[in-house]
């Protein structure tokens, strides 16, 4: 099978566990990280308007390139913690390499959600942690 | 960035440990987090003829195990061990939060600091693993000390409590094998004596730039 390039963005659905699955590929530009911010608001919005839990799936093994430190991406990840304070949800969960489990980590401590956001290495992890009552 | 990372323990008690303590164990939880005011802490595994093999050093203005504390593994995977009379300043994970929450400033110093550090973690294991002649390893472990440990532009000399076995295990190689290749960098500013590394940054990275580094 040939393989996808990388087009920069995020796709969001919901996955058939019950949890929003939202998935990052190819390079993380300020525009593929606003629109993601979109995505997760609305998805969220979605599942409290019909009375369901709101657990959320960040699966970023497929992100190639992270510039989400660099000057040029300072608005974004102002938007990324505002967005992470902001969002109302019940657990999420992101797997991926370990620089992203850190900067996701390091989100989470600032908006005082480490034990609403867990990182994991794996996908099962991840699931397993999500899903546990 | 280190100004900040410091202030994040500002208030907290000054704990101070005699050489060869082991602060965190292999398996341990990432519970707490360390500043190092004084001294050096030695990262090591215990590989199976029961040697310990030193993969990383953390010294002054160092945190650690901070990038173990932010992923999803939280468990340590090495020892952490003084090398020397270690001054440190300790945070659990509750205070930690409490710093963090709400700073999106703090947070990004801190996202920084953990990638960076990772980074440097990830290229010293595989500089040690790599099929390199025991001269590059050198070499390669020097440049990694003068990286590390040698950031004032005006800094004289890095000292470093270490002994030829910790230096060897930290090239990945033999103790002999670090001897005989100790002896011509002398000359470049580097020794080890009397359970010291000195390196003088100025002359080494002077011979590093004149293409002498063998």
């Amino acid at each position: 099978m040939t393989k996808q390039p990388y087009s920069g963005k995020s796709s969001i659905f919901i996955n058939p566990r019950g949890f929003i699955e939202q998935r990052f590929i190819g390079l993380v530009s300020p525009e593929s990280t606003i629109d993601a911010i979109k995505q997760i608001t609305t998805y969220t919005k979605k599942q409290q308007a019909q009375g369901k839990p709101v657990l959320i799936l960040e699966d970023l093994t497929e992100v190639a390139k992270s510039e989400f430190l660099s000057p040029k991406m300072a608005e974004v990840r102002h938007a990324v913690a505002r967005a992470t304070k902001e969002l109302n949800f019940d657990k999420a969960a992101a797997y991926g390499p370990l620089s992203f489990q850190v900067i996701v980590a390091s989100l989470a401590l600032m908006a005082g959600k480490r034990n609403q956001i867990m990182v994991f290495g794996s996908r099962t992890d991840a699931i397993k942690w999500l899903l546990k009552k | 960035m280190r100004a900040i990372l410091k202030s994040l323990f500002a208030g907290t008690k000054i704990t101070n440990l005699p050489k060869s303590i082991i602060i965190i164990h292999e398996g341990d939880p990432a519970d707490k987090l360390h500043y190092i005011i004084s001294g050096y802490i030695k990262v090591y595994a215990v590989v199976s003829s029961g040697e310990q093999r030193i993969i990383f050093l953390y010294g002054p203005g160092d945190i650690f195990p901070l990038t173990t504390y932010l992923s999803g593994s939280n468990i340590a995977m090495f020892y952490y061990e003084t090398m020397s009379t270690t001054q440190l300043q300790i945070l659990n994970s509750k205070q930690f939060e409490s710093k963090v929450e709400g700073n999106i400033e703090v947070a990004e110093v801190i996202m920084r600091y953990a990638i960076k550090t990772h980074g440097l973690f990830i290229k010293r294991m595989t500089e040690m693993v790599s099929s390199a002649s025991p001269t590059t390893k050198v070499i390669d472990t020097l440049i990694y000390l003068v990286k590390k440990f040698g950031g004032d532009k005006n800094q004289t000399n890095i000292e470093m409590p270490i002994n030829t076995r910790e230096f060897a295990g930290l090239c990945g190689l033999g103790r002999e094998d670090v001897l005989s290749q100790l002896k011509p960098l002398r000359a470049l500013g580097v020794a080890l004596k009397a359970n010291k590394l000195t390196i003088n940054p100025v002359e080494f990275k002077k011979a590093k730039t004149k293409n002498l580094t063998l």
